[in-house]
Parts: structure tokens; C-alpha cells; sequence
């Protein structure tokens, strides 16, 4: 009865733990798909030192996020966003149209590997 | 280097605890659902340490889940009898009084000469010795033979 009652208890674990990290991915990365699309938002208006601070908050927020996604995520999903979010803040500083492109690309990889 | 050693660690630890989870019953004889349960746990092991970039948890998540269902399904076919036929099968009756039955043999998808040899590794070598063969539901063979019942 041990084997029974500890086999159920794994099981609430994983489904717990399961559906947790899946609820909190999914709000982080509803959180930077936000934060990705006003950034979008102020570029566009011309808002070129809020921008440069929106990337900023980009880039902190996944550094946040990735340290423990890391535990969920495959790694190489998240090193190709890491390499789009490193390059924000320059983008902005530089003012580079490029910025556009690296945040649609963003937000898709977001949606379809979170 | 370090991470793939880790990570070997502790599924192997996992595995370990696994067929400790599962029971004495996992090594001995395997039931169908039982060998099906041992072969996908080692394939699923190896998924992580072959590729470093799959999260550990990846792994260790359907490695007992898998376990804690045969745990549980172990259970309910202990509670349930009816569920035992339905996911281990029933014994089959292979000789009956010195005579192979070949509808069975045919149904069970065994050869003659498969029988022969199986009776073979029970110091049986002749039908005519035996009362009653019978295939378990795991695939071994129980005999029982004519003089221990006389």
C-alpha cells in the first residue's frame, strides 16, 4: 500500500508541477510579448529614450525568465532568444529599422516555443 | 563534460528508484504491460543524456509517470480480476492429457517445435509424460505431468 500511496503522491507532484510551469510560461511569455510590442510601439512613434528603456526592461526581463526556463525550455529554443533580446537595446540606441524585424521575430518564437 | 555526468547521475539514481517503485515482481518474470513499462523507461532515459540541450526534467517527468501507472495498474488488476484478463491476457492450455491442442498453439502464434523446446527446458520429452501445459500470461510454461499427478 506504500508503493500505491507514494505513486500517487509522485503523480499529483508532476501533475502540479506540470501544470504550474506551464501557467507560469505562459504568463511570462505573455509578459515579454507585451513588453516586445510596446516596444514596437514606441519605436515607431519615434519615442527613441523610451524605446531604449523598453528594450532595456526586454532584455532584464528575459534574463529573469531564462534563468529558471531553462529548467522547462530546450536550450537551444532559448538561445536563439537570447540572441535577438542581447541585440535590442543597440538596436534602439542606434536607431536601426532592423529592431522591427528582431521583434516580430521575437514574438513569433515566443508564441510557438513557449 | 560535467553536465552530461550529472545528468547521468541522477537518472541513473531515477532508474534505480523506478524499479524499486515498481517492485520484486519487475525482475523476475515480465507481464506484457510490465516489459512494455522496462523498455520505454530505458529509451526515455537515454534522451537526456544523449542530448544535453533536452531539460533533465524532460526525462525524469514521463519516466515516472510511466512508473506511477503501472504502479496503479498493478493495483486495480489486483482489486479488479476482470481488468487482469483484459490487459495481461488469460493462461492458455497447450497439452491437455499427452495431445498438443494446435488450435491453441495457432491462436498463441507457437510453433510445435516452439512447445518442444519449452517443454524441453522443463526435463519433459515426451507428450505422452505430460497432463496439462500451460503458456502464462507472461509467455513461461507450467507443466504438469502425469506421474506427479498420479
Amino acid at each position: 500500500m506504500t508503493r500505491i500511496k507514494l505513486s500517487i503522491a509522485i503523480l499529483i507532484l508532476i501533475f502540479g508541477v506540470g501544470f504550474g510551469s506551464q501557467i507560469w510560461i505562459n504568463h511570462k511569455g505573455s509578459d515579454i510579448t507585451e513588453i516586445a510590442s510596446q516596444t514596437e510601439e514606441l519605436f515607431i512613434s519615434g519615442n527613441k529614450s523610451q524605446a531604449i528603456e523598453s528594450a532595456h526592461l526586454l532584455g532584464s526581463e528575459w534574463e529573469n525568465f531564462r534563468r529558471y526556463a531553462g529548467i522547462f525550455v530546450r536550450r537551444n529554443k532559448l538561445t536563439e532568444i537570447d540572441r535577438l533580446c542581447a541585440r535590442m537595446e543597440s538596436l534602439a540606441e542606434s536607431d536601426s529599422e532592423e529592431i522591427l524585424a528582431e521583434l516580430a521575430e521575437l514574438k513569433k518564437l515566443i508564441e510557438r516555443d513557449m | 563534460m560535467i553536465t552530461t555526468l550529472i545528468r547521468a547521475v541522477i537518472l541513473y539514481i531515477l532508474v534505480i528508484f523506478s524499479v524499486r517503485l515498481m517492485g520484486k515482481r519487475q525482475l523476475g518474470e515480465l507481464q506484457p504491460s510490465e516489459l512494455v513499462i522496462t523498455i520505454l523507461v530505458s529509451n526515455i532515459a537515454t534522451l537526456p543524456l544523449e542530448d544535453t540541450d533536452i531539460p533533465l526534467i524532460t526525462g525524469i517527468t514521463p519516466i515516472l509517470a510511466l512508473v506511477c501507472f503501472e504502479v496503479l495498474m498493478s493495483w486495480v488488476i489486483l482489486r479488479f480480476p476482470a481488468m487482469r484478463k483484459i490487459i495481461s491476457g488469460k493462461p492458455k492450455i497447450v497439452v491437455r492429457g499427452g495431445k498438443p491442442d494446435d488450435h491453441a498453439l495457432r491462436e498463441l502464434r507457437l510453433s510445435m517445435d516452439d512447445l518442444k523446446a519449452a517443454l524441453r527446458s522443463k526435463d519433459v520429452f515426451d507428450f505422452a509424460d505430460v497432463k496439462y501445459a500451460i503458456i502464462e500470461t507472461n509467455g513461461s510454461i507450467s507443466v504438469l505431468k502425469e506421474e506427479e499427478n498420479s
